[in-house]
């Protein structure tokens, strides 16, 4: 340059020419400013991010590693990890995923332990929390209240309260591990809220596998409410060396990656000295029951023998009892068969006296017969005697009598017949007196005639009645002869019968005898049969016992056994080392920081080619306006390079400025704006301002800012500078028109007017012009697409997810396992009093899904299977997210939602492994192969829908259906009833209205509202820059034109029109192809900026084409309005002027 | 009454402090169909005049006529009108637009008249008819010069300016140039006013007006002006 001194008239000449062309050169500025302050400020707010982050992490000293056992962690391992070089402060805790009710609301919460007094003690400055003990960790900041004072008081998540609304307790339902013996109290009291590092992520904390799968609130606990010999769930460390590092970075991960190396080395033996701690407790335990058991067996053992014994003994006893009863029987049998011969004999004895006696009777009888005939005979003879004397004494009286009578029968006869003899023969009384005396001698002849028969009779009878007293006499004699006879029988037969009768006694005897021995025999009997009886009982008895005892001692056995495999086969607990990457809301927030690289990587370079079309279209000019000047400079002996230095200077002024001015802005503006709108999701507090300049992303931004300046200004000033200077002072030959493709179709151009042929032309005739103005304005309007599209995409979620995808309402989870009819219950709730639409029951749990590998990341989904098929399709449109198409879904479909399918890499036809996830979550299995078919439009959270059929393949059992999902009115108050009466059903674990989410996700939206200002204004800014530099250049370029044109009376409006036309033309080229460019943009943008939560919408609404287009062309009309003064200021007067 | 009249116009340029008289009170008529020189050194404000004169400035003071219709009366929009219909402009430079062809640079400014003379037709007179399709680069100066006087006469103004039309030309194309505004003159009977600082063009012009120092100095009239081609200078 020209010397040292401070006014050399070269840098007074760079001066002026700064002032004298203040639009181009603040043009390069603008354009270099929003370049380079849009590539810093983005590159600064990924680290931006992590830097405060990293602030808050290491002002509450968030872990840097933690350990996690399946079996739990001891002191005896949290001293063996101390010993671990490089970990500097470590803290175990304790903590639980419950399901609790917090205040109305039944929420999946992780209760976790803390240390009350060290958070008491600490001090709050910003987001860092002072405290004396290192060992406190994942230090919490309380916002409102105050800490825990008992055991049951906690505190909860400040911006979870926000979200679920206030509660003033936790009441512990119940756990996802069995909560006995880890959890000492189930009811607390709230008495403040906190913010964690460890949760910097609003909306979802982390997963779990209770409730929807979401964790959705934390609960702060004193340590004592927890058992102190539950063993630590969880062991956090900080790595002293890491701290200078930031977070998430590469150095911070290697400092931390050495420590977890250091510590990974050791998780074996920790892992096995866990397992052997848990064995030997357990086997402790196990021995100690057994011994108890072994003892109880024995006695019961012995028990059973004693009873046994005593059974035997009885069973004995009743046997001798049962022999000798058998011989008393015997013997009595015996003597009763004697004595029935006895009797025999007795009888026969008596039979034959009987028969002896007998014969006497009858002899006797006979003898009284013959007695009786011979006394019959003798009072006959006797009565015979008496009448024969009597008749002899009759006949002597007859015979007197018959003579008197004959004698008085004889004289009336001798009278009658004396009368008769006077009576004449016919005298009737004759006849009568003759019938008299016939009769009278008849009566005569009758007394004389019997009474000589009688004398006879008695002579006759006489001589009998002596044969007769003969013949008695004999047989008197005879009887008494028999008599004698008889009375010696007799005598016998009465000895016979006293020998009988001795008998007979003795048989009395013998028998009375034999009774007696038979009662008592009976007696004997009947005493063994209740004998035997009762010892039956007790042998049935003692078998029985002594079944169930074998059995309960074998059931305990078995138990025993059990217990034993079980500890046996105790395996090794899964430990692991987690760094903050496995932290849900660290990790999603560096992925998020990540995501901004990612399009500040991208993004910017587009500003830098803007720039540089800028500066070589602004440089070019100058070049071209001072030909004469380089010329001059040239023939003043000025050598090229130190003109070139003038041009150099001045671009490199500008770019540096500009770079400056836009780093400097940038700076502060992204770094907090976009946080901002992430502020919405993570807790991370923002940076104090004047925020700190990165000086590595300002220096690249610098760097990038002014090399593409100077070049372009090289290209544009090394043409020139390679003429003669005698060339330089001619007037640059005049670019030569061209005809444009346009003009080979004659009939048409004929038709255009001169005007419009001239902008025709002129559009294409300057091709970096044409491409600055076509890419600045491409740039803006695909700007604006971007932003109003990121805007769409963020509104479509809900727009579409609940407007088109999602039709239910209300979800209401029940407890696993539940009934159909409680199920059935809720369905009728909700109907009745809910006024509850159709309820459409389904399956839903919480798994992990990762790819065909197994080996990729884990994501956790929530699979649906619908009892039926076509009522879920009611609520929940399956579709293709293009062409709307129905996604088939059926008994055995797999149907996966549509982000997840594309984490996963899966299309229809693909596999993927499905795992079910243990208490904490992890995947401990094998998991299952399963077969996608379909791919369904989704945005909110990842869900996989299973046919019945395919569920049951998956998991081997049939799905037990046991959500609702139903459609209910928007009544605040109904719903709440409904909420508040469903959560005091015990079976109901859930309910979730959709309406919650769709609230969260629009104040996501109010968010995004800031990036899309700062989107359009920088589209604004690119715009003016772009079509400010342009219409400056056309028209400075065209001032002799344009003054001729006014010369030759062209109006106002027609200049106007002349440059104006071609520059709206070109905007609206370059604003189509913005379009295009903003649909490409819009994409990656959305892509690489989506959240991991939710799936943004794909597609940019057409409005949001129709707004970026018209907002262009209102930036433009905005530039031509302010530059249309200009073009009236041009003084025809420069028509005369020479070509310079 | 003359065709145009200048009366005692003034114009006065003010330049930060400076108030710079570049025409101080001058007086001139021209006459209907009349080739007119005005010439006169640099800085004695003939520029000036042919700006006042061709509606492109107005006076500071004074009475600008052309007809009967006021010039020095008129605001921008009725100076723009005139400029339109009753001036055609001849440049030193051309001043083509550069992207149309030479004929689409007469249509140019035929285009905008009531009453123009067909573009061919004017492009032939000037002797350009086989080179109406070519643009302006790829013309020479005196082609170009042509295209400028053709465009000016497309237009079928009352007056036609020139402001030193063959300052950049070499001296045989400026004689042709020349020839072809008398020629104009002559043939279409169009009042033509010619501004330079070369004193041999006066011979040519029916009168000569000599400015210096922002004054009409001296007018003069020639009753029989020779023929440009003979013209020596």
């Amino acid at each position: 340059m020209g010397g040292r001194r401070s006014h050399s008239p070269f840098v007074v000449e760079i001066l002026r020419s700064v002032s004298h062309s203040l639009g181009r050169f603040l043009a390069i500025v603008a354009i270099v400013a929003i370049g380079c302050g849009f590539f810093a400020g983005l590159r600064m707010t990924g680290t931006g991010m992590r830097k405060a982050a990293d602030l808050y992490y290491d002002g509450t000293e968030l872990y840097d590693l933690q350990l996690v056992s399946t079996l739990g962690i001891t002191d005896s391992t949290v001293e063996e990890v101390a010993k671990t070089p490089g970990i500097t402060a470590l803290m175990p805790s304790r903590s639980v995923d419950v399901m609790a009710v917090l205040g109305e609301l039944q929420v999946a919460s992780r209760i976790t332990s803390f240390e009350v007094e060290a958070a008491k003690d600490s001090t709050v400055d910003g987001v860092v929390v002072a405290s004396d003990d290192d060992g406190y960790l994942n230090r919490l900041i309380l916002r409102t209240g105050r800490w825990p004072e008992a055991p049951n008081e906690c505190v909860v998540l400040e911006e979870r309260v926000e979200h679920l609304g206030p509660a003033d307790s936790v009441h512990v339902l119940y756990g996802a591990t069995d909560l006995d013996d880890v959890l000492l109290v189930r009811d607390f009291d709230i008495v403040g809220t906190v913010s964690s590092p460890y949760y910097v992520q609003s909306t979802s904390l982390a997963s779990t596998t209770l409730g929807s799968g979401m964790l959705e609130q934390a609960v702060f606990v004193p340590e004592e409410a927890f058992d102190p010999d539950s063993p630590y769930t969880e062991l956090f460390m900080r790595v002293g060396d890491a701290t200078a590092a930031v977070s998430a970075t590469v150095p911070y991960e290697e400092k931390v990656n050495e420590v977890e190396e250091a510590l990974e080395a050791n998780l074996d033996s920790f892992a096995d000295e866990r397992r052997e701690e848990v064995r030997a407790e357990a086997q402790d335990t196990l021995d100690e029951n057994r011994a108890d058991f072994e003892r109880e067996k024995a006695d019961a053992l012995k028990e059973l023998d004693d009873a046994k014994a005593e059974l035997e003994d009885a069973r004995a006893e009743l046997e001798s009892g049962q022999a000798e009863y058998e011989d008393g029987l015997a013997s009595y049998e015996q003597g009763q068969r004697e004595i029935a011969s006895a009797e025999e004999q007795i009888e026969a004895g008596q039979r034959e006296l009987e028969d002896s006696r007998a014969q006497l009777a009858s002899a006797e009888s006979e003898l009284e017969k013959g007695e009786a005939e011979v006394a019959a005979n003798r009072a006959q003879l006797e009565a015979a005697q008496a009448a024969f004397d009597e008749g002899v004494r009759q006949y002597e009286t007859n015979a007197a009598q018959a003579e008197a009578a004959i004698s008085g029968l004889e004289a009336t006869i001798a009278e009658l017949e004396g009368q008769l003899s006077k009576m004449g023969p016919t005298d009737p009384a004759r006849a009568a007196l003759e019938a008299r005396i016939s009769e009278l001698n008849g009566q005569v002849e009758a007394i004389r005639g019997p009474l000589a028969e009688a004398k006879a009779a008695l002579d006759a009878q006489g001589g009998e009645l002596r044969a007769g007293w003969a013949a008695l006499n004999q047989a008197e004699a005879q009887l008494e002869a028999s008599r004698q006879q008889i009375a010696a029988g007799w005598r016998e037969a009465e000895a016979g019968e006293a020998r009988l009768a001795q008998s007979r006694t003795q048989l009395a005897n013998a028998r009375a005898e034999a009774a007696s021995g038979k009662a008592e025999l009976d007696r004997a009997r009947r005493e063994l049969q209740s004998g035997w009886a009762e010892y039956q009982d007790g042998l049935a008895t003692y078998e029985r016992e002594r079944a169930d005892a074998l059995e309960k001692l074998a059931d305990a056995e078995k138990e025993l056994d059990d217990a034993q495999a079980e500890i046996d086969d105790i395996e090794r607990p899964d430990v692991f080392v987690l760094d903050r990457t496995k932290n849900w809301g660290a990790q999603s927030y560096t992925n998020d920081s990540e995501r901004i690289d990612a399009i500040a990587s991208v993004f910017p370079f587009f500003f830098f080619i803007v720039a540089a079309l800028v500066a070589l279209t602004t440089m070019t000019r100058m070049v071209d306006d001072e030909r004469t000047l380089i010329g001059t400079y040239k023939a003043l002996g000025y050598s090229t390079l130190q003109i070139s230095a003038k041009y150099l200077v001045y671009a490199a002024s500008a770019s540096g400025l500009g770079a400056l001015i836009g780093i400097a802005f940038m700076s502060q503006l992204l770094p907090w704006v976009i946080p901002e709108a992430y502020g919405i999701v993570y807790k991370v507090p923002q940076r104090p301002f004047p925020l700190p300049i990165e000086p590595g992303p300002a220096a690249w931004a610098l760097l990038l800012g002014m090399g593409c300046t100077l070049i372009a200004t090289l290209a544009a000033c090394v043409s020139s500078l390679r003429e003669t200077p005698a060339a330089l002072m001619q007037p640059k030959a005049p670019k030569v028109g061209k005809r444009i493709l346009l003009e080979r179709i004659g009939p048409l151009w004929r038709k255009i007017s001169f005007s419009w042929k001239v902008t025709l032309r002129n559009i294409f005739r300057y091709k970096r012009r044409f491409s600055m103005t076509v890419i600045g304005i491409a740039g803006c309007t695909a700007l604006l697409v971007t932003g109003f599209g990121v805007r769409d995409a963020i509104s479509d979620i809900i727009d579409i997810q609940y407007g088109e995808l999602v039709h239910h309402d209300v979800v209401v989870g029940l407890a696993e396992g539940s009934t159909q009819g409680e199920v059935d219950d809720v369905v009728a709730y909700l109907t009745s009093t809910g006024g509850a639409g159709d309820c459409i029951i389904a399956d839903t749990q919480n798994v992990v899904l990762r790819d065909d590998s197994g080996e990729g990341d884990d994501h956790s989904v929530q699979l649906v299977c619908p009892e039926n098929l076509e009522e879920f399709r009611e609520i929940r449109t399956l579709r293709d997210r293009v062409s709307h198409e129905e996604v088939p879904f059926g008994e055995d479909s797999v149907v996966l939602t549509e982000k997840l399918a594309t984490t996963l890499g899966v299309k229809p036809g693909d596999t993927f492994r499905l795992y079910e996830p243990n208490a904490v979550g992890n995947v401990t299995d094998v998991g299952v192969e399963v077969t996608l078919t379909g791919v369904t439009e989704n945005y909110i959270q990842s869900y996989l829908f299973l046919g019945p059929e395919a569920f049951e393949e998956v998991f081997g059992d049939a799905p037990s259906f046991d959500t609702i999902y139903t459609t209910m009115d928007e009544d605040e108050g109904l719903r709440s009833e409904v909420a508040k009466h469903l959560q005091a059903m015990d079976d109901v674990d859930t309910v979730v209205f959709e309406d919650e989410m769709i609230e969260s996700y629009s104040t996501m939206l109010h968010s995004v509202d800031l990036v899309m200002i700062v989107l359009i204004v920088s589209a604004a800014a690119l715009a003016f820059v772009v079509l400010y530099n342009l219409a400056n250049i056309n028209i400075s370029e065209r001032v002799r034109e344009i003054a001729s044109l006014k010369v030759l009376g062209f109006t106002r409006r027609e200049v106007d029109a002349y440059v104006f036309r071609e520059i709206l033309l070109i905007v609206i080229g370059g604003a189509i192809v913005g379009l295009v460019l903003g649909y490409f943009f819009e994409g990656y943008v959305v892509v690489t900026a989506e959240v991991d939560a939710a799936m943004f919408g794909r597609t940019v609404h057409w409005t949001s084409y129709v707004y970026s287009f018209a907002l262009t062309m209102a930036f433009c009309a905005l530039v031509l309005l302010a530059m249309a003064p200009k073009l009236r200021k041009i003084d025809m007067v420069e028509s005369l002027k020479s070509v310079e | 009454m003359a065709f145009i009249e200048f009366r005692d116009v003034r114009k006065v340029y003010t330049m930060g402090d400076v108030e710079v008289n570049a025409v101080n009170g001058m007086d001139f008529d021209i006459e209907q169909g009349e080739l007119c020189v005005i010439v006169g050194p640099s800085g004695a404000g003939k520029t000036t005049v042919l700006n006042m004169l061709g509606g492109m400035d107005q006076v500071t003071a004074g009475t600008i006529k052309l007809g009967d219709r006021m010039v020095s009366a008129m605001d921008e929009r009725e100076l723009t009108l005139y400029r339109r219909h009753d001036i055609g402009f001849v440049f030193q430079f051309y001043n083509l637009v550069a992207n149309l062809t030479a004929l689409e640079n007469v249509e140019l400014a035929s285009q905008i008249c009531d009453d123009p003379l067909p573009a061919e037709d004017v492009m032939e007179k000037v002797g350009l008819a086989h080179r109406m399709d070519n643009f302006p680069a790829q013309l020479s100066g005196g082609e170009q010069q042509r295209v400028a006087i053709a465009r000016a006469l497309a237009k079928n103004p009352q007056l036609m300016l020139c402001d030193e039309p063959t300052g950049a030309l070499d001296y045989k194309t400026g004689k042709q140039i020349l020839k072809l505004l008398q020629t104009t003159c002559q043939t279409y009977g169009r009042t033509i006013a010619i501004v330079t600082h070369n004193l041999a063009f006066t011979e040519i012009a029916d009168r000569v007006i000599h400015v210096h120092e922002g004054l009409a100095k001296r007018i003069e009239t020639n009753a029989h002006p020779a023929d440009a081609l003979t013209v020596e200078w």
